[in-house]
């Protein structure tokens, strides 16, 4: 029997006894499955847009392992807490996100109407020697800027429209997380502890209703200057 | 990675495709997860993150058979399940086929054969159905499953040996 034959035999084997394992499964009567509705949210954003869930998803702070659990909440909309606290309207027009916490993971849960012109184009002015803009993506609510250097480290530019519909999610894991300001804007520093992975920093530009993110291997101050350096390239005509 | 960020799920057709892949099998998977992890959250990472592997793999999707479709999906779920499991330290992946030997002894046609691979110890069942069924390295199994390289590849050779020693069984019947 040649090895293609064996391959193809085990193929059949393994297949057939997932199938006797699945039918067996929808016997049992085990626990049912209640979606929470954060559960609901994440796959309302998956099935809006399959491609900016995965890509919010798998930034490298998803992949680190363990938990740490020094998370503070940014405070943006307590800026507005005095009008917001008596007028609903304005409430309803100022709060874009909320951030909300389950277990390891932390959601950006954005509100508020589509955005309905294309997104203006940013960049990180002071980039460190060596790098250059390699790619860039964007749709109407998301890009992705991409910058890398010859020996393989890159830097990664990521902003989103806020809107109804998207958000933004980050598994904490072995991560320690401090709170920081860009140009004066609130947002969180994470600072992985697994030699190797990227550092990323996030920060919402509310006047403007962008969640903006930086990941690279470098250290806090090193990734601040390049949020501070974050500019606008061109606006959309 | 990012140059498939560019290229799948791109088209209206993909992602109808990936709608109805949910639609169809979002069930079923959801209860597998809560069935191997018994515990809500956990279940939801388990099938938020099998969803995320079926993304990664779409352009496999139009290979694979439409009957294979569903244990392509399933293994994928049970897989993430794992992962969640390990992690926890809830399950100790056992490396002894020693028990097996002699059951493989005695396996007469086709299906006992597979009724033999369905009670194999998990740490065999998940690095073959991932190398043979997901079509991931060794580099890949390796990492999803904290073992090493060489383990990997130790417990894929058994488990083909495995099979191949029933089949040449004189009377074996396929």
């Amino acid at each position: 029997m040649t090895e293609q034959e064996l391959d193809r035999i085990m193929h059949r084997v393994l297949l057939d006894s997932m199938k006797a394992e699945a039918e067996q499964a929808g016997e049992d009567q085990g626990p049912s499955f209640e979606p929470t509705a954060r559960h609901k949210r994440q796959m309302r954003a998956m099935l809006e847009d399959p491609r900016r869930w995965l890509r919010r998803r798998e930034r490298p702070l998803w992949k680190r392992a363990a938990q740490r659990a020094a998370v503070i909440l940014l405070m943006c909309i307590l800026a507005f807490g005095g009008v917001m606290a008596f007028s609903p309207a304005a409430r309803a027009g100022v709060i874009r996100w909320v951030m909300e916490r389950y277990g390891n993971r932390i959601d950006f849960v954005y509100s508020g109407e589509q955005n309905r012109e294309a997104l203006p184009e940013y960049g990180i002015a002071e980039l460190p020697e060596g790098y250059v803009e390699t790619q860039r993506y964007a749709s109407p609510g998301s890009a992705l800027v991409v910058y890398e250097d010859q020996s393989g480290g890159a830097i990664n530019l990521v902003y989103d429209y806020m809107s109804e519909g998207a958000m933004a999610s980050y598994t904490l894991n072995e991560d320690d997380v401090f709170d920081i300001t860009v140009h004066g804007m609130n947002g969180l520093f994470f600072q992985t502890r697994i030699s190797g992975n990227n550092n990323s920093l996030t920060w919402i530009d509310e006047s403007q209703n962008i969640q903006f993110s930086v990941d690279g291997n470098f250290d806090m101050e090193q990734l601040l200057a390049l949020a501070e350096s974050v500019s606008l390239c061109k606006t959309p005509k | 990675m990012l140059s498939f960020f560019l290229t799948v799920l791109e088209s209206a057709a993909d992602r109808r495709l990936f709608a109805s892949i949910y639609e169809q099998h979002h069930s079923k998977m959801e209860r597998i997860a809560i069935n191997m992890l018994k515990n809500q959250g956990d279940a939801e990472d388990a099938v938020q993150n099998a969803f995320m592997q079926v993304i990664r793999n779409f352009e496999k999707i139009n290979q694979i058979p439409s009957e294979e479709l569903p244990f392509w999906i399933i293994s994928i779920v049970k897989n993430e399940c794992y992962m969640i499991l390990r992690k926890q330290k809830r399950v100790v992946l056992v490396d002894d086929l020693s028990l097996f030997a002699e059951r493989a002894a005695d396996v007469p046609d086709y299906a006992a054969l597979v009724d033999l691979f369905s009670n194999l110890p998990d740490t065999y069942r998940q690095v073959l159905e991932m190398k043979v069924l997901l079509g991931y390295t060794d580099k890949e199994i390796s990492a999803r499953l904290g073992i090493t390289e060489t383990a990997v590849s130790t417990r894929a050779s058994r488990g083909r040996q495995l099979l191949q020693d029933i089949l040449d069984k004189e009377g074996f019947q396929l």
